[in-house]
């Protein structure tokens, strides 16, 4: 891999045809959200067909909530990097390096397949919104290839160093809770309806066990 | 939700753990969103804002809704000792399933009777 391609350093803006045949920016693609970008062996590698479908399942409807972008290069033409995108059930756009020009220029060629050579090695980059590089997962191996939660993660902790990361409407921005509800404080035992309308108290619903306490915004 | 419904719901008996939700909507908006992601574990309504305005967790930007909880997790030991806090003002700070599971995994090998060589000595969970 191309030595410039660490964390901390920018991303080229790589231009390519879409699965569609348009062609199109990184940069206008990521409108200015972080964004992992996959490189994919293609349709015959299934190990490809693993990370991408789970992707599909597990990762990408929690991307549809959470302002951050994927993006899948491939390196076959558009009709085999359409089959791939409908077979793993992606709605991300794919991108073809048919003529392995980006692969070549980022040095990310793998040689060794003696059917399908040169593909790409399946390396795996989180892009912070400024496309700077925040981590680079090599996929030579499946086992290297992030899964959906990592990936999850990754997105946590870059967006959090955004500056609108926190609650807005305090000064500074609130990304902790009150000090009275920090690691190591009781919670309040307080008491309200269940959804059966009959008044219950926290420790009840505790029970003595550990317990996720889940607010949420509503029923909308 | 949906994510827990599908990968924590199923475990949570058996891991001897507990999920509470609690929303600003009223009982009959919370009784129908439990049942519209088939969730069973309680939900409990703060349709008055009382306790996320005491707890100091009050969002008022949404123009239609306002004011609304802003979306923590909290996960508590036994003793409802808080144990970790998740802010989930953008849904990428919000634990997924598996980082429950492993929160909850923490909290339950700090029990004595965690380690099967001790378990003889107490009589049950």
């Amino acid at each position: 891999m191309r030595q410039d391609l660490i964390p901390g350093n920018l991303f080229p803006d790589i231009e390519l045809p879409d699965h569609t045949g348009m062609v199109v920016k990184l940069s206008d693609l990521m409108r200015g959200w972080p964004t992992i970008v996959t490189f994919a062996r293609g349709l015959h590698c299934r190990e490809d067909r693993r990370q991408l479908t789970n992707y599909a399942k597990y990762l990408y409807p929690d991307l549809m909530v959470s302002y951050c972008n994927l993006i899948t290069v491939s390196v076959e033409d558009y009709l085999r990097t359409l089959e791939l995108r409908e077979s793993v059930g992606a709605f991300w756009p794919f991108l073809c390096d048919f003529d392995r020009k980006l692969i070549d220029e980022l040095e990310i060629v793998d040689r060794t397949d003696e059917q399908y050579s040169p593909l790409a090695l399946p390396y795996t980059f989180v892009l912070h919104a400024d496309r700077r590089i925040y981590k680079v997962y090599d996929g030579w191996w499946y086992a290297g290839r992030p899964t959906s939660d990592e990936l999850i993660h990754d997105l946590r902790e870059v967006r959090s160093l955004q500056p609108d990361w926190g609650y807005p409407v305090s000064n500074p921005p609130m990304t902790e809770p009150p000090e009275a509800l920090r690691p190591g404080r009781i919670f309040p035992d307080f008491e309200l309806p269940n959804h059966d309308g009959e008044r219950v108290r926290l420790s009840q619903l505790v029970e003595g066990w550990p317990t996720a306490l889940h607010f949420i915004r509503g029923h909308y | 939700m949906a994510n827990y419904v599908e990968h924590l719901q199923p475990e949570l008996e058996l891991g001897y753990t507990k999920l509470v939700t609690v929303s600003t909507a009223d009982v009959r908006h919370s009784w129908e969103l439990k049942g519209s992601l088939a969730a069973t574990w309680p939900f409990v309504s703060d349709a008055e804002r009382t306790l996320i305005r005491e707890l100091n967790i009050v969002d008022v930007t949404d123009k239609r809704y306002s004011p609304i909880a802003i979306p923590y997790t909290y996960v508590l030991d036994r003793d409802r000792t808080i144990y970790k806090v998740y802010f989930g003002w953008w849904f990428v700070g919000r634990p997924t399933a598996d980082e429950l599971r492993a929160d909850f995994r923490a909290l339950l090998s700090r029990r004595a009777d965690w380690a099967y060589t001790d378990a003889w000595q107490f009589s049950g969970r």
